[in-house]
C-alpha cells in the first residue's frame, strides 16, 4: 500500500485509479453511514478522491493513510451538508430529488438495509448530533481505535471516550422511544 | 435496552452493510484529474453584464474579499464558497482551576500573603485551517503590547446574542462581553491562541472571562451562587464565535449548534 501512495503521490494515475479500487467501498459506507443519502453518496466519494489527489502531498505518513481519508470523507460530508442547507440548492434540487430518489436508489437502498431492526437503527444514528455520530460510526462500524478517532476529529482523546459512551446511551434512549412509538413511520 | 443488546442490534447492521454496492464513478474521478483547472470565462460574463463597468466593479469586490486572507500568491486562492475555517470543537465551562487561570495574590487586610483561585466562564475551541495556505503572520513588529496578541496573526473573539447579553446583565450585573463594562466591574479577560494556522493544521484557541472568586477578598468580587453560575453556562452558547486576520472576519460560528 506504500508503494500505491507513493505512485499516486508522484502523480501515477494507474496507481491512483487501484487506489480508488482499493478504497472506495470504505469512503462510500462511512459516508452513507454519518448520513450521505444513498443517492448523493457517489457526489461525495468523487470529491473525497478528488481532494485525495490534489492533496496527498500534504500526506506525511505521521497518521495511517485511513485515518487521512476517514478525516476527507467527513469534511466532504459537511461540505454536502452545508450545500444541502442553502435554500437556492434546496430549490434547484428538489426536483432531482424526487426522480434520483423514487427510482432506483429506494431499492438499492432496501437491499442494503434488510429489515425495519436495521433502518431504525440507522435512522436513530443519524438523528444523533454530529459530534457522537462520527465517533460511533467509526468506532463501531470500522473498528477504528479511539486514538486515532481523535486525530480524525480533532478532538481530545478524553473527550472522545466520553461521546462514544454518550453517544451509545442516546442511541439506546432513541431506539427505546421509537420502540415505544411502535417503529419507524413509512411513507 | 442494555449495552449488549445495542451493540448487538449495531453488529447486525454493520453485517448488513458489508455489501454495500459500489457506486463510485472511477472514470469521471479520472477525467476530472486530466481536466486543466477551469477558468473564468470572463468574455461570458461580459455578455451577461453587458456592461464593463460592472465587471471592473465585480472585479474590485472580489479583489477586495481576497486581499483579507492575506495569501502570498492569489492564482490559487480558494473560491469564496470554500470555507477557510472549520470549526472542530467547542467546550464551555465556568470553572476555578488554578492550573489554568492561576492565581491572584492578596495584597492588603488579614489575609494578605494568600491567594485566591478566580472563577471564569472560559470557551475552548479546535479550529482547522482548511485551505492550502497558512493564515496568519508572526512577523516581528507586530506584536500588540497592550492586547498581548499578534496584530497580524489570526485572532478569535465572542460576540454574544441578546439573549446572552440579558442573562450575563442578569447574573453579574453587567455585560461580560463588553470591555468598558468589564472593566468598571474588575473583570477580566485570559486569551490564549495561535497566531498563525498553517495549511490543513489545528489550533487551539482559549477565551476566559473572570467572574470573581468564591470566598470574599480584597482583591475579586463575589461570584453569584452556584445556579446562577449553572445558568450562566448554560446560556453561554448563545454567541458566536468570530474568527479574525488584520481585523477582518474570516469566518463566524453559530456555538448553539456546537452544544450537546
Amino acid at each position: 500500500m506504500q508503494d500505491l501512495i507513493k505512485a499516486c503521490k508522484n502523480g501515477d494515475l494507474q496507481a491512483f485509479s487501484g487506489l480508488i479500487d482499493h478504497y472506495s467501498s470504505t469512503v462510500e459506507r462511512f459516508a452513507f453511514q454519518i448520513g450521505v443519502p444513498y443517492h448523493d453518496v457517489p457526489d461525495v466519494s468523487q470529491e473525497v478522491f478528488i481532494r485525495v489527489y490534489r492533496f496527498l502531498y500534504q500526506f506525511d505518513g505521521k497518521s495511517s493513510f485511513t485515518t487521512w481519508l476517514y478525516k476527507i470523507t467527513w469534511n466532504a460530508a459537511k461540505d454536502y451538508h452545508r450545500k444541502q442547507s442553502s435554500w437556492l440548492n434546496k430549490f434547484t434540487r428538489l426536483k432531482n430529488d424526487q426522480t434520483k430518489c423514487n427510482a432506483s436508489t429506494d431499492h438499492v437502498e432496501e437491499s442494503i438495509i434488510r429489515d425495519e431492526e436495521d433502518e431504525l437503527l440507522l435512522q436513530c444514528i443519524h438523528q444523533l448530533d454530529e459530534k457522537y455520530r462520527v465517533p460511533i460510526v467509526l468506532h463501531f462500524f470500522h473498528d477504528v481505535p479511539y486514538d486515532q478517532i481523535s486525530t480524525i476529529t480533532g478532538v481530545k482523546l478524553s473527550t472522545i471516550k466520553v461521546r462514544v459512551m454518550r453517544g451509545k446511551k442516546k442511541l439506546a434512549e432513541k431506539l427505546d422511544e421509537e420502540d415505544g412509538k411502535g417503529g419507524i413511520a413509512h411513507g | 435496552m442494555d449495552d449488549n443488546q445495542l451493540e448487538s442490534k449495531i453488529k447486525k447492521l454493520r453485517n448488513s452493510m458489508e455489501n454495500f454496492p459500489s457506486s463510485t464513478d472511477k472514470s469521471a474521478i479520472m477525467q476530472r484529474l486530466k481536466q486543466p483547472k477551469r477558468k473564468r470565462n470572463h468574455s461570458k460574463l461580459l455578455v451577461l453584464t453587458g456592461s464593463i463597468a460592472s465587471l471592473v466593479i465585480l472585479a474590485l469586490l472580489v479583489l477586495s474579499t481576497l486581499g483579507n486572507f492575506d495569501f502570498a500568491n492569489s492564482d490559487t486562492a480558494p473560491s469564496l464558497d470554500e470555507p477557510l475555517i472549520e470549526l472542530l470543537d467547542v467546550q464551555v465551562e465556568v470553572h476555578s482551576d488554578e492550573a489554568r487561570l492561576g492565581s491572584i495574590g492578596i495584597t492588603s487586610g488579614e489575609r494578605e500573603g494568600e491567594k485566591v483561585v478566580p472563577t471564569a466562564l472560559s470557551y475552548e475551541f479546535t479550529i482547522q485551517n482548511v485551505s492550502d495556505r497558512t493564515i496568519g503572520s508572526l512577523e516581528e513588529g507586530e506584536w500588540n503590547k497592550k492586547d498581548f496578541v499578534y496584530e497580524n496573526g489570526v485572532q478569535i473573539s465572542i460576540k454574544p446574542n441578546d439573549e446572552l447579553i440579558k442573562e450575563s446583565e442578569e447574573i453579574m450585573g453587567y455585560n461580560l462581553f463588553n470591555e468598558e463594562d468589564r472593566k468598571n466591574n474588575f473583570g477580566g479577560t485570559g486569551y490564549i491562541g495561535l497566531p498563525i494556522i498553517e495549511a490543513n493544521q489545528k489550533g487551539s484557541y482559549s477565551l476566559d472571562f473572570l467572574l470573581g472568586a468564591s470566598e470574599e477578598n480584597p482583591e475579586l468580587p463575589l461570584i453569584p451562587p452556584d445556579e446562577q453560575l449553572q445558568l450562566l453556562e448554560e446560556h453561554a452558547w448563545n454567541a458566536d464565535l468570530i474568527v479574525t486576520l488584520q481585523d477582518k472576519e474570516i469566518a463566524r460560528f453559530d456555538l448553539r449548534e456546537f452544544k450537546e
